[in-house]
Formats: C-alpha cells, sequence, structure tokens
C-alpha cells in the first residue's frame, strides 16, 4: 500500500495534520538500503508531549549518529487521525519515511508514566503487531522499553521483548547494532535475547516467571534461562560530562508543550525525599561541568534559533557549578536575546537575585512544593524545607513586587492526618497574611496564592514502597474536607482526580497479572487514560473484574517487610536495606540528611562510584 | 537603518500542513537562526516586524507565497537569500528577496492585494471523464448566469446567507488532463472583497454535475496579485 498517496487525503480531514508529517529542521532521513538496523523510537502520548521530552533527541541523536544505525519517530495519533487509520486500514507508520511500523527492525517505547501504557499497546494494534510477545513471529520487529517505568517492568512483561534499565544513551545504540548484526546471521529473537543476558540493564521478562503464593503475593522468581542474571542491574553511565548530549535539535514546526533548547546539568539528586522515585532511581549525582553545558546550551539555540533556554536536573540549583553557569548564561541572553527558564529552583537568596535578573520587572508566579502542610509530616517524607524556608522566601518576593504564589501538596501520604491537612491551608493563609503585612494591602485584588494538591502514590523503588495508597473514598473525603477549609478569600485551590492516581498506583507496583487487566483494558478501547476527559472508569472497571484483579490488593495493601517484590529482579542500585532504613525513619519522623553532607548508605556505590558523597562534609 | 524585504517562497510537500501561525513561527525562528536582526514595534509588547502579504490555508501549496519584513540592520538580498534557503527545512525554498524601497508610498503588500490565482485538482474515477461531458461549454454556461449564488456560513450568527459571488471571479478555467479534473481561477482576495476559492469550486462543481470529497482536492496557490 502507498501510504503517502492515502495519507494526503487522511492529513486534509484532521486536527494538527502536521503532528503526522515529520520534516522538522533536524530530522534525519535516511535511505533503509543503507542501514543495518531501523530502530523507531515510539512515545506513547501525542506528538506535543513527546516532542517536549527531551530523552527523545538524546537517542534519537544518538542512535542516527551511527551511520549504519537510523532512528525514526512514531507518537500515538489523535483519536481523529485513529479513527481514520483503522477505518481506511493504514497502519501506523514512521514521520520520517513514512514506513508502516511492522516492517522497522525494532520499535522502543519510552515509560514515562504509568497511564500511558494501554497507548503502548493501542499503537502496536495500529501497527499490526501482535500484542503479546509470545505471539509474534521471528519477522516482526524486536519490541523493547525502558525509562523510568522499567524500574517496575512486570506489567508489561508479556507484551515487550526486552526492557533496558539505566541511562540509554550508550545502552540503545549498542542493543541496536547487535540486533542489525545478529538478525544478518539468520538468528532468531529467541537465540538474540539470550546473547544478551549478560549486558548490564538488560532484562528479557521471558526468561524469568513469578510463582505465587495463595494469598497474591510473589513467592520466588523463577529463572527459566539458567544464562539469565539473578537480578538485572541498572546501567549507568559514570561521566555524564563527556556523554553524548545533542547540540542539534529536532525543532517542531507546531507548537508543542516545551519549544526550547534544554541542556541538562545534572543527574540525579541527594535531597532523600522519600516519595520521590527519581531522587532514588537517577542515584548517584553526576554532573556536566559548566563549560560543556554552556557549549551545548549555546550550539542549540545557534541551531534552532529557539528564544528559550531551559536547565534541566532533578534539582537546578544543587548543581555545584550553577552559579558561574547562570551568570555567563544571563549575559548571554542579554546578548542573543533569549530568556531562560529554571525549573525546581530553590528559593535561597541567590536564586532570587537570578530570577530578579532575568525577568526584567516581567514577575511570573513564584512556585513553592512543601509537598506536606505540617513539619512533622514533611519530616516523615523527608522533604527538608522548613515554614521558615517559605515564609522567608515568599516575604522576601512579596518584597521584591511577586504577585502570585504557587504551592503544591501531596495528599495521602504516610502517616498523614487530618491535622496535616489543615496546616495546608494554613500555610496558604498564613502567605495571604504575609501579604497584607508586606504590603499593607496593597494590590490585593491582584495577589493570589494557588494550592495544588496531587494524590500520593507509592512508587516502587522508594521507602515508601512498602505503604498503602489512600482508597478512592478516603481520598474523596480528604477533598471535601479540604475543600471546605480552602474556602479563603485570595485562594484558588485545586486538586487531581482520585481514581486515575488509583491506577496509577495499580501499575506502578504491578504484577504480571496486572498485564492481564492493561490487555483487557485496551480490547475495551482505553486509551490516553492520563488525560482526564479519555479516562474511563467503567471500562476499567470491567478490565479488572476480566483479569480478576482485586485493585485494592495493590493499591490499600501495606507489604510486610519480608514479601519479595515484583521487581525485586531489578536492581536499580539502591538496596532494599536502605531503602527499609528510611521506611522505619519515617514512621518516626526521624529525617536523613542530604547525602553530600555524609554519605548515608543507600548502595549505590556498589555499583558505580559516588562523586558526591560527603562533598560538603565540612561545610 | 531599517530596512524593508519582500520574500518569495514556495511552501510544497508535507510543510503545507502547517497552518499560518506555525509559518510565522517558523520564519521568525529561522531568521533568528540566520542572525538576521528584525525590527521591532514599539510598545508593552513589542513584536518583530514581519507578515505575510496574505495568509495561505492549512493543505494548500504556496507557489509564490510573499513575506514582508524590516529589519534593524542592512542586509544584502542575497545573503537573506541563501542563508534562509539553507536554514530552512524541506519544502519551504525561498524563490527571490527584493528590497523594499517605498515604490508603493508607506503601502505594505498585504494591504496592496486584490486577488489570489488558484488551481483546484482532483482525481477522477473511471467513466467520471465522459459523465462531464463539455467542461469548457459547461464553463462558459456557468460564467454567463446573471448571479452566481453560493451559500457561505456567517460565523458570527451561524446562519447561512446566500451570497452572489459573480462579482469577485475574475478569471475561470477547467479542463481534465490525464483523468484529472483541474479548475484555474482568479478570485477576489484581500482586505475589500474575497472569495474561498474552495466555495467557488464546491458551487462549479455542482452546476457541472461533479461530486468530490474535499480530502480528493489539492489545491495551489500560484499567484498572489497586487496592486
Amino acid at each position: 500500500m502507498d501510504i503517502k498517496y492515502e495519507l494526503d487525503k487522511l492529513l486534509k480531514l484532521v486536527e494538527k495534520p502536521a503532528r503526522y508529517i515529520g520534516r522538522e529542521m533536524g530530522e534525519i532521513v535516511k535511505d533503509k538500503e543503507t542501514v543495518d538496523c531501523r530502530f523507531c523510537f515510539a512515545f506513547p502520548d501525542t506528538y506535543e508531549i513527546g516532542m517536549s521530552y527531551m530523552g527523545l533527541q538524546i537517542l534519537y541523536y544518538v542512535v542516527n549518529k551511527e551511520e549504519n544505525l537510523s532512528c525514526e519517530r512514531i507518537f500515538a495519533p489523535g483519536l481523529d487521525m485513529e479513527e481514520l487509520m483503522r477505518a481506511r486500514n493504514i497502519p501506523l507508520f514512521t514521520l520520517e519515511t513514512k514506513t508502516p511500523i511492522a516492517e522497522m527492525d525494532m520499535i522502543g517505547f519510552t515509560l514515562q508514566y504509568e497511564m500511558s501504557f494501554t497507548n503502548i499497546l493501542n499503537m502496536l494494534d495500529l501497527g499490526g503487531i501482535p500484542l503479546l510477545a509470545s505471539e509474534r513471529s521471528d519477522d516482526m520487529p524486536l519490541i523493547c522499553a525502558g525509562g523510568p517505568c522499567a524500574c517496575n517492568p512486570e506489567p508489561l512483561a508479556d507484551f515487550i521483548d526486552f526492557f533496558m534499565i539505566g541511562d540509554g544513551e550508550e545502552l540503545l545504540p549498542e542493543m541496536i547494532k547487535r540486533w542489525g548484526e545478529f538478525k544478518k546471521t539468520g538468528g532468531s529473537k529467541e537465540d538474540f535475547l539470550k546473547s544478551t543476558c549478560g549486558i548490564t540493564g538488560i532484562y528479557v521478562p521471558k526468561f524469568y516467571e513469578p510463582v505465587y503464593n495463595e494469598d497474591g503475593t510473589v513467592k520466588e522468581i523463577k529463572k527459566l534461562y539458567s544464562d539469565a542474571p539473578d537480578t538485572v542491574k541498572r546501567c549507568i553511565i559514570d561521566d555524564i560530562d563527556h556523554a553524548f548530549f545533542p547540540k542539534e535539535i529536532l525543532v517542531p514546526l507546531i507548537e508543542t508543550v516545551h519549544d526550547r533548547a534544554v541542556v541538562e546539568t545534572m543527574r540525579g539528586c541527594t535531597r532523600g525525599c522519600r516519595f520521590c522515585q527519581a531522587g532514588m532511581i537517577y542515584r548517584p549525582i553526576r554532573e556536566r561541568s559548566a563549560e560543556t553545558a554552556e557549549d551545548i546550551a549555546l550550539s542549540q539555540l545557534a541551531y534552532s534559533g529557539n528564544d528559550e533556554l531551559s536547565l534541566l536536573s532533578l534539582s537546578t540549583s544543587d548543581y555545584s557549578e550553577f552559579k558561574p553557569l547562570i551568570l555567563r548564561l544571563i549575559d548571554k541572553c542579554r546578548e542573543e536575546n533569549f530568556s531562560i527558564s529554571l525549573p525546581s529552583l530553590r528559593l535561597d537568596n541567590f536564586s532570587f537575585t537570578v530570577l530578579e535578573e532575568l525577568q526584567e520587572g516581567r514577575r511570573s508566579g513564584l512556585t513553592f512544593a512543601p509537598e506536606a502542610g505540617t513539619q512533622r509530616l514533611r519530616d516523615v517524607i523527608n522533604k527538608n524545607i522548613t515554614e521558615d524556608d517559605i515564609y522567608g522566601a515568599v516575604r522576601k518576593a512579596l518584597e521584591l513586587g511577586w504577585s502570585s504564589v504557587k504551592l503544591y501538596f501531596m495528599m495521602g501520604l504516610p502517616t498523614e492526618t487530618y491535622e496535616d491537612l489543615d496546616g495546608i491551608a494554613e500555610i496558604s493563609k498564613n502567605i495571604r497574611e504575609l501579604f497584607f503585612e508586606v504590603t499593607g494591602g496593597k494590590g490585593a485584588g491582584r495577589f493570589k496564592v494557588t494550592a495544588s494538591v496531587a494524590n500520593f502514590v507509592p512508587k516502587p523503588h522508594t521507602p515508601f514502597q512498602w505503604e498503602p495508597q489512600d482508597s478512592p473514598e478516603s481520598f474523596n473525603k480528604k477533598h471535601l474536607y479540604l475543600r471546605g477549609k480552602m474556602k479563603i478569600k485570595g485562594v484558588t485551590f485545586n486538586y487531581h482526580d482520585t481514581l486515575t492516581s488509583s491506577y496509577e498506583a495499580l501499575f506502578a507496583r504491578g504484577d504480571r497479572k496486572t498485564g492481564k487487566a492493561l490487555f483487557a483494558a485496551f480490547k475495551h478501547g482505553c486509551k490516553f487514560d492520563g488525560w482526564t476527559e479519555h479516562f474511563d472508569p467503567k471500562k476499567w472497571q470491567e478490565a479488572l473484574k476480566e483479569a480478576d484483579i482485586d485493585i485494592s490488593f495493590y493499591t490499600e495493601r501495606r507489604r510486610s517487610e519480608l514479601e519479595i517484590f515484583p521487581w525485586d529482579v531489578i536492581d536499580m542500585g539502591v538496596s532494599k536495606e536502605f531503602l527499609l532504613r528510611e521506611k522505619k525513619r519515617a514512621e518516626q519522623a526521624l529525617t536523613t540528611p542530604d547525602c553530600r553532607y555524609g554519605c548515608v548508605g543507600c548502595g549505590i556505590s556498589k555499583l558505580t562510584d559516588c562523586p558526591f558523597g560527603g562533598v560538603l562534609a565540612n561545610e | 537603518m531599517n530596512r524593508k524585504f519582500i520574500i518569495f517562497f514556495e511552501k510544497s510537500g508535507y510543510i503545507k500542513y502547517i497552518s499560518h501561525l506555525d509559518m510565522m513561527r517558523l520564519f521568525n525562528r529561522v531568521i533568528r537562526k540566520c542572525s538576521i536582526k528584525l525590527a521591532y514595534s514599539q510598545g508593552f509588547n513589542p513584536h518583530p516586524k514581519m507578515s505575510f502579504a496574505l495568509p495561505l490555508a492549512l493543505g494548500y501549496t504556496g507557489k509564490n507565497e510573499i513575506l514582508e519584513i524590516e529589519t534593524a540592520e542592512d542586509y544584502k538580498t542575497a545573503f537573506i537569500l541563501s542563508s534562509l534557503n539553507r536554514a530552512m527545512p524541506d519544502g519551504i525554498s525561498i524563490k527571490d528577496v527584493q528590497e523594499d524601497r517605498g515604490e508603493r508610498g508607506n503601502k505594505t503588500i498585504a494591504s496592496a492585494v486584490y486577488a489570489g490565482e488558484y488551481i483546484a485538482e482532483i482525481p477522477l474515477v473511471d467513466d467520471a471523464s465522459a459523465k462531464l461531458g463539455n467542461i469548457t461549454k459547461k464553463t462558459a454556461a456557468f460564467l454567463s448566469q446573471p448571479i452566481i449564488v453560493a451559500e457561505k456560513l456567517q460565523r458570527k450568527t451561524g446562519k447561512i446567507l446566500e451570497i452572489d459571488i459573480k462579482p469577485l471571479i475574475d478569471t475561470l478555467t477547467a479542463v481534465i488532463i490525464d483523468n484529472k479534473f483541474i479548475m484555474t481561477t482568479i478570485v477576489a482576495q484581500g482586505s475589500t472583497a474575497t472569495l474561498s476559492p474552495e466555495l467557488l469550486l464546491t458551487v462549479f462543481c455542482k452546476f457541472i454535475g461533479l461530486d468530490f470529497e474535499r480530502s480528493e482536492v489539492e489545491m495551489t496557490r500560484t499567484q498572489i496579485l497586487y496592486h
């Protein structure tokens, strides 16, 4: 079938047709005859979201810079496009060469959030590829997946041939190259997967079989192939300063969520917030030098013509060269007329100086994430921010003329009581009062406090992986309670949809049995579940019933300290002993300091050197 | 010293599926990338001085589109032409760059536009061509009507209005070549009166008895006409 001819007709009928055309600046189109292995990077959400993801840019170029490999892209098509494609039998195709994805050699899905899992199944189906790995013949592409959610790959184990755990910029091209070479020898997928078993970071689910206890928990994880590793160690790039980072980037032709130059200054975080999966699974901290970061930033800006630059890391101001780097970039941004955005900035004095410099009179909102309403609960979650920190920074901001404050909290954290919820209202009210104190009430009409409350989702490989999640009823009750408390003049209160949080929790800590529910949900037409307008609780309930899944077993159950987890086969580097120790300290509301002030023994040093453990010990 | 330039370009291939707004963003970005400094408007929210003479509908190919820019510095037209061409993605090609030395006084091309020339192509199924009969005669008959009524949706009220489009049609010819129906027309476009070539196509095809699906029409603008 000539997709290109048919496609031209479809593009005239759909919303935002540019999602499906490629042809951006930076796009690399290779002739299939000249490459050994054709890889397809799959983002299981819309083009606009996927193209805002920096990981895509890195992997796209790191693969394409190999002459004999190619990387093309696919995204989840919009519902209107999908309908037309299905009606006219047009399979999902890559943007670069409009190749049906079943003709590619390897397809790799990025797992950024659990609620995109049904899109993965839908995309395979749209490509005419059997969903179950066991039903795919050797002439079908190899299907792999990586990204943060791969740290518990089990819900997707039936669908994916192999997972890549950890840093991908070396592992992915290596695997594509190997598959290209292996295919030439005419070997089977099975033999190929066996041959990858020694590679750090590779998990082949078919070589393992979980055995369950009668109560549904995991009894043991049985190996079905003796050479498969007992646990799969995460792949870690020790030196990101010399790791590949693109200086040329794909520049979307249509507006995307983020459309800007991005440089990663550091990977990992030392703060040790107990709810935060990223803070655990990206250890240890690895930094890019300020020179390299600046060079990348300026090259990207020059290449793309972007007028915005963002620094990417889990905690912008913890980057040890933040000060010299940002001062140099500020000079540059004046000369060359671009703006700089700094996510997750800690609001100390230097940050305010920087923000004032950057915004020059145009002040956007001040953002804070206290996460919990009382000091006790903040100690439980190890969020080392005090009320003095919050009010001090807000006071400073008000003095400088800022007129809006955004606050982020979580609800349903372990040990939470209604007193902690009162604390959320308290902080919002106090900030409002602080405003009157500082300004004497001038401009009170414009001053806005927005408090957003997300539902806590316990994640694997965190100290809270043993903890139950609040039931939907409990969340609803708490939302209602807080809504009453938050009826404060000048304060806006937002909260998150409860049901999606339960499903997110289900798949975050799901086992292979939950994959059946995923399959059933796909059959019922579930897709784009992360989008409130598309999430359909009725279909999901049907799916759970058919797969015989009791969701509360996964979400609301407190796990025993001895329990074997489905994801125990994956070794992210942080030891289970450390996580358990942190869990116990949380129960006593004991904080654990940032490990730059002294190593806290998280276990990562067994996998790699930890350059920042204790570096600030003498300060 | 500020300078004004007129950029003539083609928009074809897949890139025809980006909107007018996206074209603005693209040109802005590429001009920036080429280190060409645009002049900015004064005021609270300054924006670069850059505008298309006549927006092109999404999905249309444009053979000879026009962008007007004002730069804050002096540049050679050849430099603008070659650097933009190097930086543009596939599908946009710059044909010519001319300096606007004020021949139209201070008027922009955008304000001087009065018409556009369009070609609409529709692939025909096997026997459609025979059924249509003599296209030239039918076209003449279409044009010789005292008035040509088209139904137009009024956006504000949601009402369907009947309007006479005859005065808005400058030229219209139709032929069938290689089993393709091809309509070529010049229609009024601009600030005073505008006729969408798609509306004309609909009315015309109804008159001659040709059914078509919107998604099958290939629309190309070949010229923007201005005083």
